[in-house]
């Protein structure tokens, strides 16, 4: 059963009242993380975060803190636990993908993109696609 | 110039003159679309051409496209970089069936919509599946990829050794020294002796003059690529010889979605490609015929 305690629907509040201007972005994690206490369990994300669907890992089960940074908000935690800004996001990435940054530091992983252009971080497996149409059969085949 | 005098020449000699005489009595009157479709006729195998000709010709290409679907095109020929010889690599891991590579070389190609000349044909396996038998390239499912399947995109794998060139009678197609073989449309006789011999089913043939609308055209034209042909002419992948010959990339592997294709320079030990050749368990389709493919198939492990 969810739980719509004060505590939990505050930040959503909070958001709605200060509107866009304090939502997402690098420089506004701050505005909340800044003086809340970083919950390491993990548990169902609510507002504002509870668009953030997160199947990283799969069966590992990753937490927010395995990925960012538990001390200083709006920054990534890289390999040696130091702090590494969001647009160089590739250099957590290869702490578990090597072979696939490898591959990407020889241009031959995908396109020559930063990773997160092209998977979303939380839920980096591609969404399924709808094929574009098959080729038209001879004419006279049934 | 061998002093013998070929049927050919004699002929050319022959029509140009009275096609002179003509255009003299009756320039003011006659269309220009007549005196291109004379040259058309009299027009030289393309390697044979000078350079003056192959301007000609390019400019005629243009009209002719101008008239008849009421498009400004550029139409180039611009000639293989030493240095240069193009390969392609695919990733069959990544690959993941959605045909977006189809979509985009039709568009580019300037191929008609109906889905009769697509040089792409994206084929779906069963996962056990390690021949071609069985494989379907009409697969439509509603969602792609499907579970406990693989795919496997086939276009013209642009051989080193292309039983198709050797197939010609008229010598209408040719290998190019960047690797790509390509075709003459002006020289093409249309008698498809190419499409039984390629084992890939890379050719495609005009049974009727292609449809195409002037939104669809492509302005971007090459005389060995995508300018548009007319029916009765062969046509295949070129690796988008009007793009790749300008440095940019073929539309398939633009368009590919998860990021599968990888194109380049053979001939750069540096280059994309040579590093899935020394690092990639690599293949290439139905290797045994000693077709010499520059294509080649990869996996991640």
């Amino acid at each position: 059963m969810r739980c719509y305690s004060l505590g939990r629907l505050l930040p959503g509040l909070v958001m709605a009242f200060l509107g866009p201007s304090h939502g997402y972005g690098q420089d506004r994690c701050a505005n909340c993380h800044g003086w809340r206490k970083p919950v390491m369990e993990q548990r169902q994300l609510a507002a504002p975060h509870e668009g953030v669907r997160l199947t990283h890992g799969g069966d590992v089960g990753l937490w927010c803190f395995d990925c960012h940074h538990s001390q200083t908000p709006s920054m990534l935690k890289g390999p040696g636990g130091q702090s590494v800004p969001l647009d160089q996001a590739g250099q957590q990435c290869r702490v578990c993908h090597g072979r696939q940054d490898r591959d990407w530091q020889f241009g031959v992983h995908g396109k020559r993109l930063s990773c997160s252009l092209c998977h979303d971080p939380h839920q980096p497996r591609f969404a399924p696609l709808t094929p574009s149409p098959p080729p038209a059969r001879p004419r006279g085949m049934p | 110039m061998s002093g013998v005098v070929s049927r050919r020449q004699l002929l050319q000699g022959a029509a140009v003159t009275t096609a002179a005489a003509a255009s003299t009595a009756a320039a003011a009157t006659l269309p220009q679309s007549w005196g291109d479709a004379l040259d058309s006729l009299l027009q030289s195998h393309f390697r044979q051409m000078s350079s003056e000709e192959v301007q000609q010709a390019l400019r005629r290409i243009e009209r002719e496209v101008q008239r008849r679907y009421q498009v400004s095109v550029h139409c180039q020929a611009t000639a293989a970089q030493p240095g240069v010889v193009f390969g392609y690599a695919l990733n069959l891991s990544r690959c993941v069936g959605a045909r977006r590579c189809v979509e985009a070389c039709v568009r580019e190609n300037n191929c008609p919509e109906d889905g009769h000349t697509q040089y792409i044909r994206v084929v779906s396996q069963d996962r056990d599946n390690r021949t071609l038998e069985g494989a379907d390239h009409y697969f439509q499912p509603r969602q792609v990829p499907e579970q406990g399947r693989w795919y496997l995109p086939v276009q013209c794998q642009q051989c080193a050794d292309p039983p198709c060139v050797q197939a010609c009678p008229v010598q209408a197609t040719w290998r190019e020294p960047d690797g790509v073989v390509v075709i003459d449309y002006d020289w093409c006789i249309g008698c498809r002796y190419c499409a039984v011999a390629c084992p890939y089913w890379a050719r495609r043939f005009n049974w009727q003059q292609p449809e195409l609308t002037a939104d669809q055209i492509n302005p971007e034209l090459h005389y060995l690529g995508n300018r548009p042909r007319s029916a009765g002419v062969m046509e295949k992948c070129t690796f988008c010889i009007q793009r790749t010959r300008q440095g940019k990339l073929p539309a398939c592997q633009e368009a590919c979605p998860s990021g599968a294709r990888v194109f380049g320079n053979l001939l750069d030990e540096q280059g994309e490609l040579r590093y899935i050749l020394t690092h990639k368990t690599v293949f290439r389709l139905k290797e045994d015929l000693a077709t010499h493919p520059s294509f080649w198939y990869f996996t991640d492990p």
